[in-house]
């Protein structure tokens, strides 16, 4: 069942209205039950893969609490490692397992011709028809959390509803944001009441994740398919115009996915972190990072980074770190080459940010120079030029796919020539839907930005913002226009989350 | 778009996650006013950012007592389904440019006939393959205007209409081509269309309300029209001044119409939502019988009544001084094998009867461009060039066996 789809127009009232209708001791069970009937909507037999995995972990973690109890910390240890194991291979089995093979027969193709092994080089892998279960990578990496941080000395999940509603709950179970446990089970204890104000929150962020998705994303996306279903065609132009849009397509659409899931989540008084702040604001790819899929990046810290060294024993140890860290991260978004060259891509920006950090920690003019305006938004043009040649990698089907876009991208030749793809652009809504929520998003970040700093707004500003807060009719009326708007700027076909695939 | 609460979100910000303070409730009378004042200003706001954004303009067709549906005229219709178009329906109501009904003198009129294909809302009105055609035809004349000295002028005019069937567009011929006293009427003949010129008599409740024709064999299998389900769904398809208005004029509307339309050819889930809502209304407030109201028949041969079909076609061109041509769609990957099986009864009749067959397959497969000649299922515009050039060749044949002549 998708965010964006009619189903889920049905699915989400009807749980809201029996969840607070319910009493409150079988809220969690409707929870659970309502999740998982999300999940298993798609294909009923990967909910019990959920099932298993949510049982296993929870058998894990209650394993390692008690062997620290015990004051057994190998036996914590190996338990520990039984569990990485497990969930990584679980992982492993249903999105690398092709990936693998096929890497390994490509290997042995190659050493077969270099060695003259005809043996080698005629192997062929055998291929599984396995269908990558909805969410895996992000569950997956929630009970790697949970087990982790019950090792750590977190005290684990004893009741398992609880555990099993933090790993299926239906508005961050596909894809994302990656909870935390702690943050989710208080939550969970504290049974959360219905309050107005988050309800309204609620309602308004799922409606501005349809807009960033329906309106913006899909919207991009068909200029970015136009573009990429035939890279050998495009035009100096359309090459430009595919890539930009992709580069806003990908935020919007997972951005948008993220505020329909915090908005659900909301509304039935949960919250769930945030996944992004103004990304492509980031002065430089280190802060890009601390702004895009917060969640993501914060897991890959904690549970990769740290554990592999971090940044203890040295500059070169931790430059190594980052790169391993970020290559996998790369990984883990697709079985493919070029993800984990995208990841790496990202790994050798943060380096050169950190190395250059270095430099003019010691130049005092070059520190001097860090804290002007200019210097900020030249990293802003920087970072974005930067992010630019690896979402080319991130979107391409290929490796090769990606050289030819670079091609293009360079084509001056075909200057003059507009392309399908840019024709297409030019007919789309989102050349003038994007410039609004340009508009719209700088004015709220402004407001937001007066409202924190304790100034007082200008006085038609606070006018309109207290008209705002009292008058019912406006907000019911501004959540139809907007919900028309959607409608109204839908493309034809249904389009899935970009994210899913991961 | 909607901002979230800023105030109340900065309020729990700032306070360290306590409750923001509830806003001081509205009375019920002071909300009302407040919604009628700002309901119209909203509904001003979006018709104009839809007008802006040409969104809420794809709905151009009315239903009609006679032909199930018409085009609404003048209705400006962004399309964006499949393609891209942003064109103005003629005053007539045709996808095309403005004519008048009267044939000016030495004007050399085609007329196409034909659904979705023909009216070409993929491309813009200059691309489509009439427009391609006329202006190639015209250039032509004018290079050497020797060759036919009677004609000063040739107009392809465009009357196809999304979803029409041979039966609608031998009724439509009928009712409003004629008028224009065109020289030739071609007729491009789609996949799916015999589906769609008769009826299932046991499926009538759920057929699309449309003219369908069925071969009498009790009056020596003459062609016979069967209104049966049209005179069904009289009250959907008589017009409803407010409706009317909506349709021809409001993009909220269209936009709503468009949703609608969208989800049922995507969305299963809400198809069958509607279609089990439909369906217990309308047995609900059924006052339709089709046992009492309508013609009994056996199920029909669609290929039969096809080429009785176009065998009314054909002689009412000639009784009105005209050339009849049919085209062929191009199925170029061969990938309907009942509409492939068909082609050579239509060529037997053409032979028979004395009327010009088109295929379009060949010129479309021996196209060397690098350009789609389809989007899905439309022609694209290299498409849409491609039957323009086979049409404007044949028209040359034509008026040059009539100067021969």
């Amino acid at each position: 069942m998708l965010f964006n789809s009619f189903s889920y127009l049905l699915f989400l009232p009807a749980v809201f209205i029996l969840y607070w209708l319910s009493p409150v001791k079988y809220r969690k069970v409707l929870l659970l039950v309502a999740s998982y009937f999300f999940y298993m909507s798609w294909k009923a037999e990967y909910g019990l893969l959920l099932l298993l995995l949510t049982v296993a972990n929870y058998i894990f973690g209650l394993l390692i609490a008690r062997s620290q109890a015990e004051e057994k910390s190998g036996k914590a240890k190996n338990l520990l490692t039984a569990g990485l194991v497990f969930n990584i291979g679980c992982l492993c089995f249903y999105k690398y397992a092709n990936f693998l093979l096929e890497s390994l027969a490509s290997f042995l193709h190659l050493s077969g011709k270099v060695v003259h092994n005809v043996a080698l080089e005629s192997w062929s892998s055998p291929a599984f028809n396995i269908l990558l279960p909805l969410g895996i990578s992000f569950f997956t990496f929630e009970f790697i959390h949970y087990i982790v941080d019950v090792h750590r000395g977190s005290k684990p999940l004893k009741n398992f509803l609880d555990f099993a509603l933090f790993a299926s709950f239906f508005p961050s179970q596909i894809a994302g944001p990656i909870k935390r446990f702690q943050d989710f089970h208080k939550q969970m204890m504290e049974a959360p009441a219905f309050k107005n104000s988050q309800f309204r929150e609620g309602i308004f962020l799922i409606l501005q994740g349809l807009f960033k998705k329906v309106v913006l994303g899909d919207n991009l996306g068909l200029i970015v398919n136009k573009g990429f279903a035939n890279v050998g065609a495009m035009s100096f132009s359309d090459a430009w115009i595919a890539v930009c849009c992709f580069f806003f397509q990908v935020f919007f659409d997972f951005s948008g996915y993220t505020d329909i899931g915090r908005g659900s989540a909301l509304i039935l008084g949960y919250k769930v972190p945030e996944n992004f702040n103004l990304p492509y604001l980031a002065h430089s790819p280190a802060d890009f990072w601390q702004r895009w899929h917060i969640s993501l990046s914060s897991w890959l810290r904690d549970y990769l980074y740290i554990p592999l060294g971090g940044s203890r024993g040295g500059e070169w140890k931790a430059q190594r770190n980052i790169l391993i860290t970020m290559a996998l991260g790369g990984l883990w978004h697709g079985a493919s080459w070029r993800f984990m060259l995208w990841g790496a891509m990202h790994g050798v920006g943060l380096v050169i940010t950190r190395v250059w950090a270095q430099i003019c920690a010691k130049n005092p003019t070059l520190s001097r120079w860090r804290v002007s305006r200019v210097w900020h938004w030249s990293g802003v043009v920087y970072t974005i030029l930067f992010l630019l040649p690896t979402f080319v990698v991130f979107r391409s089907a290929s490796l090769p796919e990606a050289g030819l876009v670079y091609q293009r991208l360079f084509n001056f030749a075909s200057l003059h020539q507009p392309g399908e793809t840019t024709a297409a652009y030019l007919a789309s809504t989102v050349l003038l839907t994007l410039p609004i929520y340009g508009l719209y998003s700088f004015l709220r970040h402004k407001t937001i930005t007066l409202v924190k700093s304790r100034t007082e707004p200008p006085r038609p500003l606070s006018a309109v913002l207290s008209f705002w807060d009292k008058s019912f009719a406006l907000r019911l009326l501004t959540c139809a226009t907007t919900a028309l708007i959607i409608a109204g700027c839908a493309p034809s076909q249904l389009v899935p989350f970009i994210y899913f695939q991961f | 778009m909607p901002e979230a609460p800023i105030t109340e979100n900065i309020k729990s910000d700032t306070n360290g996650g306590a409750p923001a303070t509830p806003a001081a409730r509205q009375s019920w009378q002071r909300t009302t006013i407040e919604f009628l004042v700002l309901a119209p200003l909203a509904v001003l706001a979006l018709e104009g950012f839809f007008t802006l954004l040409g969104v809420g303009e794809q709905n151009f067709i009315k239903p009609d007592t006679e032909l199930g549906s018409v085009h609404i005229p003048a209705k400006v219709v962004t399309w964006r389904l499949e393609g891209f178009s942003r064109d103005t329906m003629s005053k007539n109501g045709w996808r095309d440019i403005e004519r008048t009904v009267a044939k000016p003198t030495g004007t050399y009129r085609v007329a196409l006939l034909g659904d979705s294909q023909t009216e070409a809302l993929q491309v813009p009105l200059e691309k489509d393959w009439a427009r391609l055609a006329e202006a190639q035809l015209n250039a032509e004349q004018k290079k050497s205007p020797e060759r036919h000295p009677d004609v000063s002028n040739i107009e392809v005019l465009n009357f196809g209409v999304s979803g029409y069937s041979t039966a609608q567009e031998y009724l439509q011929l009928q009712k409003t081509v004629l008028a224009y006293q065109p020289d030739l009427i071609v007729v491009l003949y789609s996949r799916g269309d015999s589906d769609e010129n008769t009826v299932d008599p046991a499926k009538r409740l759920t057929a699309e309300p449309r003219p369908f024709f069925y071969l009498d064999d009790l009056d020596g299998n003459k062609l016979t029209l069967d209104q049966s389900v049209l005179i069904a769904n009289k009250e959907k398809l008589t017009s409803n001044g407010l409706l009317e208005f909506l349709r021809a004029n409001s993009r909220i509307y269209g936009v709503w119409d468009q949703t609608n339309f969208q989800l049922n050819l995507t969305d299963k889930f809400y198809y069958k939502t509607r279609r089990a809502l439909t369906n217990f209304i309308a047995k609900l407030f059924a006052s339709y019988s089709p046992t009492v109201a309508a013609p009994q028949y056996a199920l029909q041969d669609k290929l039969k009544v096809t080429q009785a079909l176009l065998s009314q076609i054909n002689d009412t061109a000639h009784k009105n001084g005209a050339d009849f041509l049919l085209i062929t769609f191009p199925d170029i990957g061969d990938v309907d094998p009942i509409f492939r099986a068909q082609l050579p009864a239509l060529h037997k009749q053409s032979d028979a009867e004395k009327f010009d067959i088109i295929e379009l397959t060949q010129p479309f497969r021996d196209y060397k461009g690098n350009q789609s000649l389809f989007y899905q299922v439309h022609f694209a515009e290299a498409g849409h060039k491609v039957a323009a050039q086979c049409l404007a060749d044949y028209v040359m044949t034509i008026l040059q066996k009539r100067s021969e002549k």
